[in-house]
């Protein structure tokens, strides 16, 4: 017996993973943009290993962010210029369950990508292996916060044409705790798994509340953006 | 406390001269903008009710 | 039936407007008064308890009353917004717009001077500690805030895309501050330079808040101005503007 939202969210889950593979081209682009950042600060920063280890959970981290701000876009723009976004609206279906099963589909294919790529790129600004899990950890259950709370962000300014600016200015602030946590878990992984737990509990905390409450806020700002 | 004290402020006068100065300012700025909004929203209305009266003749509104 | 009434009777724009007018010169009294009260006491009746090292104290007088007025103004902005949302009154998404570039300048303002109080007790400009960052972030929500307004042309998009922006930024502030203070929490050591209003001497307690009164009033004074022209932007074609501005020059 399928509950009628399970429905609509694997159809529509299905929908944007055959878009997505359709345009598999695009989708290189957050990824690539991502491991371009982290290079790029490698090269800034003095390679003398000692330095580059302590700031690594902070690029890392803010290459994401960067990343996934970049990457919302292509959320729901194509849906809008095409009418979809209409239908959805109107449809009977719950649209806290298509909201959710778009996001989904969008950290399958930018956020997920660099949590797989993120532990070569750390390697590369020497942080510690002891540190590595904390490193995939918080980046598998921080990621999909960022495109949970960046879809409200996009949701938002559906359809203006003030580009990535004003994304940034809405978002950044409400990433502030995912950051901290983020980076924070990474660098306390460096002392030992135990200092590092808390701050992974946090970040599982922002993702079960962002699962809960961002669909239904982006929910709402795609009625009031389209209307 | 003398008129040098108060300036002085134990060496700190001009910390919080500055401070207090700034405040001033930007108090002083925001009322002024805000009187300016006003003049310039008043024009507009009024401009648009001569629009108005002049596409109905008869000057009806 | 006629308390039903009354609690609406303001809530359209058209009758709040002549009840602005009235009220706005005696919110700039108030402030004015409580202002030199204020700085009286401040300056003059606090007994020099403290050496001449530490004049600089002075500066709390507009630093904290800024800084508590930039957290409680974006507090009501919500507020505004939450209402204007469930009653659907179109005078409280005015009065929400109306406080946000107020509360900016006073974060702003708590900000640079919260700066100089920082280099004049501390050393330093800045040291990212938990309070100043939060404020800092408060100030982008409030530039986001702004932003989201000017970028919008559609009236009834702008109030309900930015009411939702307030909602989610009221709802995520408490995290946010609660991180920022707290970013290790294994330990959670409050690092704000240990300033609470314990330690504080009466006399110089009670000149920062009345202090925080006048800031109080002038905000009052300044957004109510401030709906004014709004409200008259808004409600440009309507019967009532051009009456109200048919006696004025």
């Amino acid at each position: 017996m399928n509950h009628p939202g399970l429905t609509s969210f694997k159809a529509m889950f299905k929908r944007d993973m055959l878009i997505a593979y359709r345009h598999r081209g695009e989708v290189l682009n957050p990824l690539l943009f991502y491991i371009l950042v982290v290079l790029m600060f490698a090269l800034a920063v003095e390679v003398r290993p000692a330095v580059l280890q302590t700031i690594a959970p902070g690029v890392i981290w803010v290459a994401a962010l960067l990343s996934a701000l970049l990457s919302l876009d292509s959320l729901f723009r194509s849906d809008y210029e095409d009418g979809f976004l209409e239908v959805m609206l109107l449809s009977p279906h719950s649209l806290y369950s298509l909201v959710l099963a778009k996001v989904l589909a969008h950290w399958l294919v930018s956020g997920l990508p660099l949590v797989v790529i993120a532990p070569l790129l750390a390697m590369a600004l020497g942080l510690p292996v002891v540190a590595m899990d904390e490193l995939i950890l918080s980046l598998l259950l921080g990621t999909p916060v960022l495109s949970l709370l960046g879809a409200i962000g996009t949701a938002l300014i559906l359809g203006l044409r003030s580009g990535g600016m004003m994304i940034s200015l809405l978002v950044l602030p409400i990433y502030v705790p995912v950051l901290i946590y983020g980076a924070g878990s990474i660098s306390a992984g460096f002392i030992d798994n135990a200092t590092s737990q808390p701050y992974l509990l946090f970040l599982a905390a922002f993702l079960v509340m962002a699962l809960v409450f961002a669909p239904w806020a982006t929910a709402a700002a795609l009625r009031i953006s389209v209307e | 406390m003398n008129i040098e004290a108060f300036f002085e402020m134990g060496g700190y006068g001009e910390f919080v001269w500055s401070a207090f100065g700034l405040t001033l300012l930007l108090i002083t700025i925001e009322i002024v903008v805000v009187r300016n909004q006003f003049k310039k929203v008043v024009q507009r209305v009024k401009r648009i009710q001569q629009l108005r009266k002049a596409d109905s003749p008869g000057g009806q509104l | 039936m006629s308390e039903k009434l009354n609690w609406f009777k303001y809530s359209s724009p058209a009758s709040f407007y002549p009840l602005a007018d009235k009220m706005i010169p005696w919110f700039f009294m108030a402030a004015i008064l409580l202002t030199l009260v204020g700085l009286y006491w401040g300056f003059f009746q606090t007994p020099d308890v403290l050496s001449d090292q530490k004049q600089y104290y002075r500066i709390i007088f507009v630093h904290v009353p800024a800084a508590w007025m930039s957290m409680w103004l974006y507090i009501v902005l919500v507020g505004w917004s939450l209402i204007g949302l469930i009653f659907n009154t179109r005078l409280s998404f005015m009065l929400a717009s109306a406080i946000a570039p107020s509360g900016a300048i006073f974060t702003a303002l708590a900000l640079v001077t919260g700066m100089i109080w920082g280099k004049t007790s501390w050393g330093t400009w800045w040291d990212w500690d938990p309070r100043m960052t939060s404020e800092l972030i408060l100030l982008f929500l409030y530039l986001g805030y702004m932003g989201l307004q000017s970028a919008i042309s559609d009236p009834q998009r702008i109030d309900r895309a930015s009411s939702l922006l307030a909602l989610v930024g009221g709802v995520c502030i408490p995290v946010i501050y609660w991180s920022i203070n707290c970013p290790d929490p294994n330990q959670c050591a409050a690092l704000h330079q240990t300033s609470s209003l314990k330690g504080i001497e009466a006399n110089i307690l009670f000149a920062m808040l009345i202090m925080v009164l006048a800031f109080l009033a002038y905000s009052f004074a300044i957004i109510i101005m401030r709906v004014k022209n709004i409200i008259l932007h808004r409600e440009r074609n309507t019967l009532w503007v051009t009456e109200a501005l048919e006696f004025k020059p």
